[in-house]
């Protein structure tokens, strides 16, 4: 009985002390929200924008805008009175910011009488987005339809009804955000977008297939154009997991592999890495170094590269070679006294036929496109042999 | 309903004080002690107070935001005696400096005369005052000091038009009101500016009371148990135990005309600008309070694009730009540090969000550079396309001379070394603009050792390393801007310098050498 009594006492004054913080006289909360559309667009961030119907009287009102346990950045809420006719005119006096408490109060002047529209901006933490696509390509991996999809995570602590998400199309989805829900809806389809499909090899940054037999890694990569000759370009693509599926021939969907996409402005290409090739072998190897002395402690170095390429698959394709002169140097001059500018220069013995990838050459990287035939059936495959003579020049 | 349970606590106490009637658990009792203590708290505020006098008439506070410091002037109705009159200010549990009170005669200035202040020992948040005057009166008195607590702070709202070209600029100034003590009906003036202070206010109040607690460590049973009674005492009488704006207690008035904001004037005093609120303002401790300081509409701003590794990092950075002048609907006064949130206003009157940024102090005429960070449909990227090496020279032990190895002289010495050389080297810098609308662009390279810049592009020495180059793309528009340099390595090096040649640069093919 005597403890009851003290217990009483202790949450007694508990309860002094909380209300000392808490209560507050609050005249106008504020109306309803009558619209809300909430931001997308922004990668890092969310931006709600609510429309409210707030009746302001002649002369100085103040308007209670709270958000206990709401993951509101409050620097970032912006009160606008929506111009209109009829209208009453506000003035914002000042806002008030209350002791330990996620609340503020701003005093509006009104000239007259009347309901003003106002919108209510703020950043909101913990309403997040993610991206992700479905892609799916033809048979012959030469067109692809993709869905991009948006998924919405609301553990901001707010619910918002009527949710009207913009996402930077001219079009808003209407989707109702209740409080910890997650959901996701589609942004976008498109069809029928052209697909290069691509092969590369790298040694140095793309490494070997199987080392001790000089094969290396044949990496195939989907490139889509995201403009609208290729019938994309709405909009720019935001960074998400890619999924692509192909349809075999029978019709039926077949998981091809998966890649994060980048973002990809209006007029991009988004290059997409979707797994590795099996039936192209291309072998490199080092067939010749050749060191000249010039002078003293100068020299040059001779080198020829030699990639053996085999194609066994039933149909012509492209593959690209680089080959990194950073990575060849060390491979050919490991003990180099001091690190010198990268001076090379192609030497006659190459064999390509085509000119340097432009967009993919430059002093540290030098790469060719070479075509290969397809496999004739009952025929033997074809073995390609390029070369790559490459001089290194005034090392010392 | 707020207020203390006095009958409680004397039960309480009494029970105590009769020797242990009731075995106590001890841990609800502690409990008991401490929140008692935390309710204690309320009685840290309005506690200065001039013991013969009433409340403060007028009170202005000039808060400084380069330092915590605010200057207070309050004044008071005083009735004096004719002879020796001993008054008491005491501060207990605020932020004021100590050794800042000051007292001023307003009213009788010839008739009265500060004799000595005391600061007792025992007490060090108070202090006593022996006036001598020549007449019996009621006068005015001033008194001021130095508090720390309260502080200020701007911030801006940018938002930009559809456009891109115009902003319109809203300037915002919030107080905050840490101090300890309720400021009711203040005048408030804030001081923008650089002061030099010699100890922080807080340092010295800190002291003040490290003095205090080794003073009262003996005396604090007695001393909490006669702040818990007068708090007791106090929440009776109150039928509410909060603070309240005054302003929002009541119902707000209907006015005959609209009320407009309040001005600010700004105005300005040796290195300082100040603005001054204009009429009085609530704070109580704990509020904060923002005023609209200024507004400027239809600001014209340029955006820029600039790489500058040393400023903005290894990317090319969007920067808004504009001045703070009378031609920018700006330039009425300096414009303090603060954050400037920018929002960009889009076709359905909806606000986009850009960045939170810092815009620094800003003087009258200067401009303005707000860094927005990357524009992800601007790509730029700097390529080093090609290098090679010429004007060799070796340096041969036998004889201590240098040759150049192309100048027919060579002389075969395998213990010989390189000791000079040119390095040549190709650069572009590739820029595709995503976006529909042109934009200009400025990119700083800096460029060590003695070098010399071939190129053809829109180029300036910006120092004596550092070179500027300047183009504009149209929307869609893709540029290569190519620059070859020359630098003199080992022996050739002369001095650390860039020289400007105008000199087309191709693109390099990589096409089949002769071979070595």
């Amino acid at each position: 009985m005597k403890y009851k009594t003290l217990y009483a006492v202790a949450i007694f004054i508990l309860c002094l002390i909380s209300t000392n913080s808490y209560a507050r006289i609050k005249l106008i909360t504020l109306p309803a929200r009558e619209h809300i559309e909430i931001q997308l667009e922004n990668e890092n961030i969310t931006i709600i924008e609510e429309e409210r119907i707030v009746p302001l009287q002649k002369g100085n009102n103040l308007i209670d805008f709270s958000w206990h346990n709401t993951s509101i950045k409050p620097e970032t809420i912006i009160f606008r009175v929506i111009e209109g006719k009829d209208q009453p005119r506000a003035n914002i006096l000042s806002v008030s910011y209350p002791p330990n408490e996620a609340a503020l109060t701003w005093i509006i002047a009104s000239d007259k009488n009347g309901s003003a529209i106002v919108r209510i901006t703020y950043v909101i933490n913990h309403l997040d987005k993610e991206y992700h696509y479905i892609a799916k390509t033809n048979a012959d991996e030469t067109l692809m339809d993709l869905n991009q999809y948006i998924k919405v995570i609301n553990q901001s602590g707010e619910e918002y009804l009527n949710a009207q998400m913009n996402t930077g199309l001219a079009k808003t989805v209407s989707l109702p955000m209740r409080l910890n829900e997650t959901q996701e809806f589609l942004n976008y389809h498109f069809e029928n977008i052209p697909v290069d499909k691509t092969y590369t090899v790298n040694a140095a940054e793309l490494g070997y297939r199987n080392r001790t037999q000089d094969k290396l890694n044949v990496l195939m990569h989907y490139q889509i154009h995201n403009d609208t000759q290729h019938n994309l370009g709405k909009q720019s693509l935001a960074p998400g997991k890619f999924r692509i599926y192909q349809q075999d021939k029978k019709g039926s969907l077949v998981f091809a592999g998966e890649d994060w996409g980048q973002y990809t402005a209006k007029g991009d290409k988004e290059k997409l890495y979707i797994g590795q090739a099996r039936d192209i072998v291309v072998k490199r190897i080092i067939k010749r170094k050749n060191q000249q002395k010039i002078n003293g402690n100068l020299k040059n170095m001779d080198i020829l590269l030699e990639y053996t390429i085999e194609n066994f698959k039933d149909e012509e394709v492209t593959i690209i070679i680089e080959e990194s002169l950073e990575y060849l140097r060390n491979e050919v001059l490991p003990s180099r006294s001091q690190y010198q500018l990268l001076e090379w220069q192609v030497g006659k013995e190459t064999n390509f036929d085509r000119k340097p990838i432009k967009e993919r050459s430059n002093a540290q990287t030098i790469a060719y496109a070479i075509t290969l035939p397809a496999r004739k059936s009952g025929e033997k495959v074809v073995k390609l042999t390029k070369k790559l003579n490459i001089n290194l020049k005034n090392e010392w | 309903m707020n207020f203390l349970p006095l009958s409680l606590c004397k039960h309480f106490f009494l029970q105590r004080g009769s020797g242990n009637k009731f075995m106590f658990d001890k841990s609800l009792i502690s409990l008991i002690l401490i929140l008692l203590l935390l309710s204690v708290s309320y009685v840290f505020a309005k506690n200065i107070d001039l013991s013969t006098l009433p409340l403060r008439d007028s009170v202005q506070l000039t808060i400084y935001n380069s330092e915590d410091l605010t200057l207070v002037k309050e004044t008071r109705q005083i009735s004096l005696k004719n002879g020796v009159n001993r008054l008491q200010f005491s501060w207990a549990n605020t932020q004021i400096d100590p050794t800042s009170v000051q007292l001023k005669f307003i009213s009788h200035p010839m008739q009265m005369n500060l004799t000595n202040t005391i600061f007792p020992h025992e007490k060090p948040q108070m202090l006593y005052w022996n006036i001598q005057s020549s007449i019996e009166t009621l006068s005015t008195i001033e008194i001021s000091y130095f508090t720390s607590g309260i502080s200020w702070q701007a911030d801006y709202l940018g938002i930009i038009d559809v456009s891109g070209e115009e902003m319109a600029l809203d300037n915002f100034v919030t107080i905050t009101n840490l101090s300890g003590e309720d400021y009711e009906n203040a005048e408030i003036r804030l001081v923008i500016g650089q002061i030099n202070l010699v100890e922080r206010i807080n340092d010295l109040v800190r002291k003040a009371q490290q003095n205090k607690d080794l003073i009262t460590r003996g005396k604090q049973d007695r001393l909490r148990n006669n702040l818990r009674k007068k708090e007791a005492r106090k929440m009776m009488m109150k039928p509410s135990g909060l603070h309240v704006m005054s302003d929002m207690a009541v119902a707000a008035p209907v006015l005959e005309s609209m009320e407009e904001e309040k001005n600010i004037a700004k105005d300005s005093l040796s290195e300082y600008t100040i603005f001054s609120i204009e009429g009085t303002e609530n704070i109580p401790h704990q509020w904060s309070k923002r005023l609209r300081s200024s507004f400027s509409q239809a600001i014209a701003i340029e955006t820029v694009y600039r790489y500058r590794p040393r400023e903005y990092g290894e990317y090319l950075a969007k920067v808004f730009i504009f001045k703070n002048d009378k031609s920018a609907a700006l330039g009425e006064s300096p414009l303090p540090e603060g954050k400037i949130q920018l929002y960009k206003k889009n076709q359905h009157n909806s606000l986009n969000y850009i960045a939170s940024l810092r815009l620094k102090y800003t003087s009258v005429g200067e401009k303005i550079e707000l860094n927005s960070g990357v524009d992800r449909d601007v790509h730029f990227k700097i390529v080093n396309l090609k290098n090679w090496r010429d004007n060799i020279w070796m340096h041969y032990k036998k004889g201590n001379v240098h040759r150049r190895i192309d100048d027919g002289r060579i002389i075969v010495d395998h213990r010989s070394t390189v000791s000079g050389w040119n390095e040549h080297s190709i650069f572009v810098q590739q820029v595709r603009n995503y976006t529909d609308k042109a934009i200009q662009i400025e990119i700083r390279r800096l460029l060590y050792g003695d070098v010399m810049i071939k190129s053809q592009l829109d180029i300036k020495k910006h120092n004596y390393q550092t070179v500027e180059i300047h183009s504009k793309l149209a929307g869609g528009e893709e540029q290569e801007l190519l620059y070859k340099t020359e630098t003199k390595k080992g022996r050739n090096f002369k001095q650390n310098k860039v020289i400007l040649k105008n000199q087309k640069v191709n693109y390099p093919n990589w096409s089949i050498s002769s071979g070595l």
